[in-house]
């Protein structure tokens, strides 16, 4: 996706702009729900999960933008990162059960 | 992205991230740097207060001042000087009146005579501190989060730059000058390597700061959203929720004062740096309680709150030493963050130090923006130049050099408009704001290197000037200010002219010509073929 | 005064360390190359200093405190020394041995 002598192929362009929707949107929910799930799920007091809860959210923030503009396939990608929101969401409620 | 590298990958994230946002970050970042002095910078603002000096026993004659100033008060705040501030700032609430930040009634007094003193209204260096979080003209909630999104943008330069870079060691202490955009390479690498851990400390922090703001769902889950569980939860203190009215509650009887030197002395022996506030609750009635706080800090983990003493004020008797206690890990480690970004307990020495790696992370951004458009110099001189080229070429100029004449305005208009004039402080704002504005306008109009030239003149015109134009205020100038050992405002001054000294620099390397690389090519080859012909010449 | 010393420590370490990479070796010494005995020493010298600096920095300021002011006082370090091996290489040694030097007797 890096310009090929000043040429913008179409493919491209589509890959560039589904990368940062996934990044950018899709990376901040993901990094929303690892803060919330974190939160109820780790051992410690919890207004000390939150804030290590939260704070890792962030930098996992960093990470998932840089992973969805270097992964090879970008469904996959996505596959992937519809599981680890299905794992945060099922941690989530099964915390706020017990 | 197929056949793209992950190096390459964050080449171009690293590209794109600091260039969507890169004058928003060097105007953040800029702007952030020069809070560091913000109480500095606006005590520079109101020569009015220039002329009170700190004396040995200041604190004792604050308190007696108090005592005239305001019997029936229900507390007294009261802020020594310091050496970012030369005079006492007291504060005081009635009985009965809530306790709020900026409440009561509040005077500035002369440090030796406690005479009341009235600086020109002004926002000083408050303006600065509050564009540089939550920016200015919009909704406060709004320019949070265009701000907080900027530092995403910076966290992920940072990020991607570090993975980028190959050889971090080997370059570590690398600058080669006169070597054009290998040398613009080097001075954006180095400023960004030398202070890396301030870089990532900063920007990391920053969105630390408005965790609430950008990422809440945390307590979202784990408290249902209710802050004020949250935030007692976290030791931090919470204002009391309102209770009965407290104002048809009579007040204590009277009860005299001890002599508060005996006090003050305590403290001041157990403190290095000396005691920054004095809180006095109910004073010269039953029960009154003194509290000193302590300048600076011991540790981070306890968001650098110095330590506290408590006086029975009748008796002159210790209560109690606060210490606040070392939260858990968590909010320790926000608490480290948060301090350091803030600096809020920080000496000079540290205070410099921050500022000096904050002025580093300002160029940093500037050299990339500037980078970006050298790399495309050959791509210009073919004629392959676009529209977005031409764009980021010119509003680098504003964005860079207009900023600076931006400050440069807002500090002459606090010189110029007279003190009387109503809505002051507002004016000097706008005042940035246009200046800002019309460096924007002369950028797209100019040539590009004119425009770089006019602005850095202007640029060294204003900073220059202002030193000088001190010298209208006999307590406030260069040449008084040290010869009183008045550090501050010598120090303001001597930085404006080191600004001015900056740019006049730029300019120079402006009007010396670099040879590109095709010129010196061509230059080369002309001076090898003169030679071979001489040596032709030469043989028989 | 004695923080003052853990900055010339600073500089002191960080000159070293530059001292001892081979491209800056060669700016200072044209001459002489870069000996692998030679650059170790330098290094553990370098690094020794700047251990050095910190455990002062953080005895004179407690831990969270002293273990920032050596960051950034290192980081200034580095800037100077960067600074000094573009405009004046061959003053390095010479920067070093004085800040040693400094460092020393302040404290």
């Amino acid at each position: 996706m890096l310009k090929q002598g000043g040429r913008w192929l179409d493919g491209h362009r589509l890959d560039i702009v589904l990368r940062s929707l996934l990044g950018i949107a899709a990376g901040y929910a993901l990094s929303a729900l690892l803060a919330a799930s974190l939160s109820l799920a780790l051992p410690m007091a919890r207004a000390e999960a939150v804030m290590v809860a939260t704070m890792l959210a962030f930098l996992t923030y960093v990470a998932l933008i840089i992973w969805a503009y270097a992964a090879r396939n970008v469904w996959r990608l996505a596959c992937i990162w519809a599981a680890l929101a299905l794992l945060a969401w099922s941690t989530m409620t099964w915390m706020e059960r017990t | 992205m197929k056949e793209s590298g992950f190096r390459q990958v964050n080449s171009w994230l690293h590209t794109w991230s600091g260039l969507l946002l890169g004058w928003l970050l060097f105007a953040i970042f800029l702007t952030g740097t020069l809070s560091y002095f913000r109480q500095e910078i606006t005590y520079w603002m109101q020569p009015e207060l220039h002329a009170s000096q700190a004396r040995e026993q200041t604190a004792e004659h604050a308190v007696q001042a108090m005592q005239r100033l305001a019997p029936d008060a229900a507390s007294w705040q009261i802020t020594l000087p310091s050496e970012r501030n030369s005079t006492v700032r007291v504060r005081w609430y009635d009985q009965g009146e809530r306790v709020t930040k900026g409440g009561g009634k509040s005077v500035t007094l002369d440090a030796t005579t406690m005479e009341p003193l009235s600086g020109r209204p002004t926002a000083g260096g408050e303006f600065l501190y509050r564009f540089h979080f939550e920016l200015y003209g919009m909704d406060r909630t709004w320019g949070r989060w265009i701000v907080g999104a900027a530092t995403m943008f910076m966290l992920v330069a940072i990020i991607s730059g570090v993975i980028i870079h190959k050889k971090i060691f080997i370059d570590f202490f690398t600058f080669r000058r006169r070597k054009g955009q290998r040398s613009w390479m080097d001075a954006h690498n180095a400023l960004a390597v030398l202070s890396l851990p301030f870089h990532f400390m900063i920007t990391y922090s920053g969105l630390l700061l408005f965790m609430f703001l950008l990422m809440p769902w945390g307590i979202d889950a784990a408290y249902k959203g209710d802050m004020r569980a949250f935030f007692s939860d976290r030791g931090r203190a919470v204002s009391p929720a309102p209770g009965p009215d407290a104002k048809n509650q009579a007040a204590p009887a009277r009860q005299a004062m001890a002599p508060v030197g005996p006090m003050l002395e305590a403290a001041n022996k157990q403190w290095p740096q000396g005691i920054a506030s004095i809180s006095v609750s109910q004073p010269g009635r039953a029960g009154s309680t003194m509290e000193l706080r302590q300048k600076g800090a011991q540790t981070l983990l306890n968001h650098a709150s110095g330590e506290r003493v408590v006086f029975d004020a009748g008796s002159g008797a210790l209560k109690e030493t606060i210490r606040a206690d070392v939260p858990g890990a968590g909010t320790s480690t926000y608490n480290v963050f948060s301090a350091l970004h803030r600096l809020r307990f920080a000496d000079i020495w540290l205070r410099w130090l921050f500022f000096v790696a904050g002025a580093m992370g300002t160029a940093m951004v500037g050299t990339g923006m500037i980078l970006w458009v050298v790399k495309r110099l050959p791509q210009k001189r073919k004629g392959r130049y676009h529209a977005g080229h031409r764009l980021v070429e010119r509003t680098n100029v504003a964005a860079i050099a207009g900023l600076f004449v931006a400050v440069g305005t807002y500090f002459w208009l606090n010189r110029l408009l007279p003190a009387s004039l109503p809505g002051r402080a507002g004016w000097e704002i706008h005042g940035f704001f246009i200046a800002w504005t019309s460096a924007l306008l002369h950028a797209w109009l100019r040539e590009h290197r004119q425009a770089w030239k006019e602005q850095l003149y202007a640029v060294v015109l204003l900073f220059a000037g202002l030193p000088i134009a001190n010298f209208r205020y006999p307590d406030s100038h260069l040449a008084a200010s040290i010869a009183n050992g008045r550090w501050t405002l010598a120090s303001m001054d001597l930085a404006l002219l080191a600004t001015a000294a900056l740019a006049a620099w730029a300019l120079w390397y402006l009007h010396a010509p670099t040879e590109s690389a095709p010129a010196a090519k061509r230059k080369a080859k002309a001076v090898g073929q003169a030679r071979q012909q001489t040596v032709r010449e030469a043989t028989p | 005064m004695t923080l003052t010393s853990t900055v010339f420590l600073g500089v002191a370490g960080m000159a070293s360390l530059g001292m001892a990479m081979e491209r800056h070796h060669e700016q200072i010494w044209e001459g002489t190359a870069l000996t692998k005995q030679r650059g170790w020493v330098l290094r553990v010298a370098g690094w020794l200093l700047l251990a050095l600096a910190a455990v002062l920095t953080v005895r004179l300021q407690g831990a969270s405190m002293g273990i920032t002011l050596w960051v950034m006082e290192i980081g200034l370090a580095s800037a100077c020394v960067a600074l000094l091996l573009s405009y004046a290489p061959r003053m390095l040694p010479w920067l070093a041995i004085t800040a040693l030097l400094a460092g020393w007797i302040i404290h």
